[in-house]
């Protein structure tokens, strides 16, 4: 749980920098001219917004962590 | 003290709510997010009729004599119903332009025009360098006879294959720095202008435009031939304050989005906007919103009263940019799995968020700025 946390938010915030290094270049699509990384960095971007939902968003992830691995009361 | 609108502008506000409510559904945004013309002519033609498009522009050149603040409260509207189409371009970014610094003949030939809904003119600054300072302009003009001829090209410019005119900003004379600019009006049909369309984060039809020797005639400067960087530099603040009053209207629609369904979904056997999580992610929204909200129309009432603004409006820029990324975060994380879909709004504000972060330039940007005016 702490794993999936820990590498969903340190996908994302590269991912944001990396948009932001890229500037205006950054907000081009896949495979059209001017696309950096050949559009890669744009699908990224979008993905590092799943990542940190799908199979379980990170606020359940740490209601876990806390709960079973920590022990805190409910 | 009191920050709130005036009656007229609460006017405004409910009746451009109204009318997008009914006239912009998300149905027709993202119809027009496939669109070639990336907007709908009825509904441009609506926004002619309900005195949009000259709101800002004196009665004598078809408007209504509005103010920039005025026009900030319809942006704020048009943000949070992410209306689609040329309006920024033409009313904000050329339109006032062509107010303040156009010639009489120019105001009468383009204004009355614009404002009617008959004529879009696109600003076009942007080129493959993609920075928005004054080295970025190698577009070349030069002067023959009477008219100058246009090499160069410009990029990520929005609505330009729909343009009747461009306001193009072009280097007059040798240099990398803020003198030798002019800024031209420019048949957008002209011989030796093509258009490349790109596919980009919001879907706001931007296009690749590539002059070659294309002829303009010299009375459609806008200014003072090499002394443009002065409007260049007014248009940036209309376009960064203006931006930012289209992002506030973006990020309060994702606030009230979320907290709907925070309070509607159930999970756990309650509603999770009971969960402190959830209503942490909700707090942090809304002080970002409300922020936004004030840190925007300070600089925007700064324009709008012609005081010194450049430093208001970098500091709002520079923050609005990057709360409402924070608020689109925020508020994906609260809708879970449904927000991630192609067929929730969610993903719609979000694309736009990072489109509306890029122009007239990014919170770094802007920081940048600010610094300088603290002489650091």
């Amino acid at each position: 749980m702490a794993n999936k946390v820990f590498s969903t938010e340190a996908f994302r915030r590269p991912a944001v920098t990396a948009m932001q290094i890229a500037g205006q270049d950054g907000q081009v699509e896949d495979k059209w001219r001017h696309a950096p990384l050949m559009g890669r960095l744009n699908r990224i971007y979008y993905f590092s917004v799943g990542m940190q939902i799908a199979g379980g968003t990170s606020e359940i992830q740490r209601n876990v962590i806390a709960n079973r691995g920590l022990g805190l009361p409910r | 003290m009191d920050l709130g609108l005036s009656q007229e502008q609460q006017m405004i506000q409910t009746s451009a709510r109204d009318f997008l409510e009914k006239e912009c559904p998300k149905s027709l945004v993202r119809e027009m997010e496939e669109d070639a013309k990336g907007y709908s002519p009825e509904l441009w033609k609506k926004m002619a009729d309900l005195g949009w498009l000259g709101l800002v522009f004196p009665e004598k050149y078809g408007g209504s004599g509005f103010s920039f603040l005025d026009l900030a409260v319809l942006l704020e509207e048009q943000g949070r119903a992410l209306v689609p189409g040329p309006f920024f371009s033409s009313v904000v970014l050329a339109g006032l332009p062509i107010l303040e610094f156009g010639t009489e003949a120019q105001k009468k030939e383009h204004l009355g025009k614009i404002a009617a809904g008959n004529e879009i003119v696109v600003y076009a600054q942007t080129e493959p360098s993609a920075t928005w300072e004054a080295s970025g302009v190698e577009l070349k003009a030069e002067l023959k006879g009477a008219a100058y001829v246009l090499n160069g090209t410009k990029l990520f410019i929005p609505s330009a294959s729909v343009a009747d005119y461009l306001l193009v900003v072009a280097r007059s004379k040798a240099g990398t720095g803020k003198d030798g600019i002019t800024l031209l009006l420019v048949d957008a049909k002209s011989k030796g202008i093509s258009y490349t369309p790109l596919k980009t984060i919001a879907s706001d039809h931007q296009s690749e435009i590539t002059f070659k020797d294309v002829s303009v005639p010299a009375a459609h400067v806008l200014g003072t031939p090499n002394e443009g960087w002065k409007v260049v530099e007014k248009i940036a603040l209309w376009g960064a304050a203006g931006k930012c009053a289209e992002m506030v209207g973006g990020a309060q629609k994702v606030l009230d989005m979320t907290v709907e369904y925070a309070k509607q979904r159930v999970q756990f056997g309650r509603p999770i906007g009971s969960f402190q999580a959830i209503q942490h992610h909700c707090a942090n929204m809304v002080t970002d919103v409300d922020g936004s909200r004030y840190i925007a129309y300070e600089a925007i009432w700064r324009v709008s009263e012609g005081l010194e603004a450049a430093k208001e409006v970098s500091m709002a820029k520079a923050w609005v940019s990057d709360a409402y990324r924070r608020v689109c975060a925020l508020g994906h994380q609260v809708h879970g799995g449904i927000g991630f879909t192609k067929e929730h709004d969610m993903q719609l504000y979000f694309r736009r968020a990072k489109a509306a972060e890029l122009a007239f330039g990014d919170g770094d940007y802007h920081r940048e700025l600010v610094a300088q005016h603290l002489g650091v």
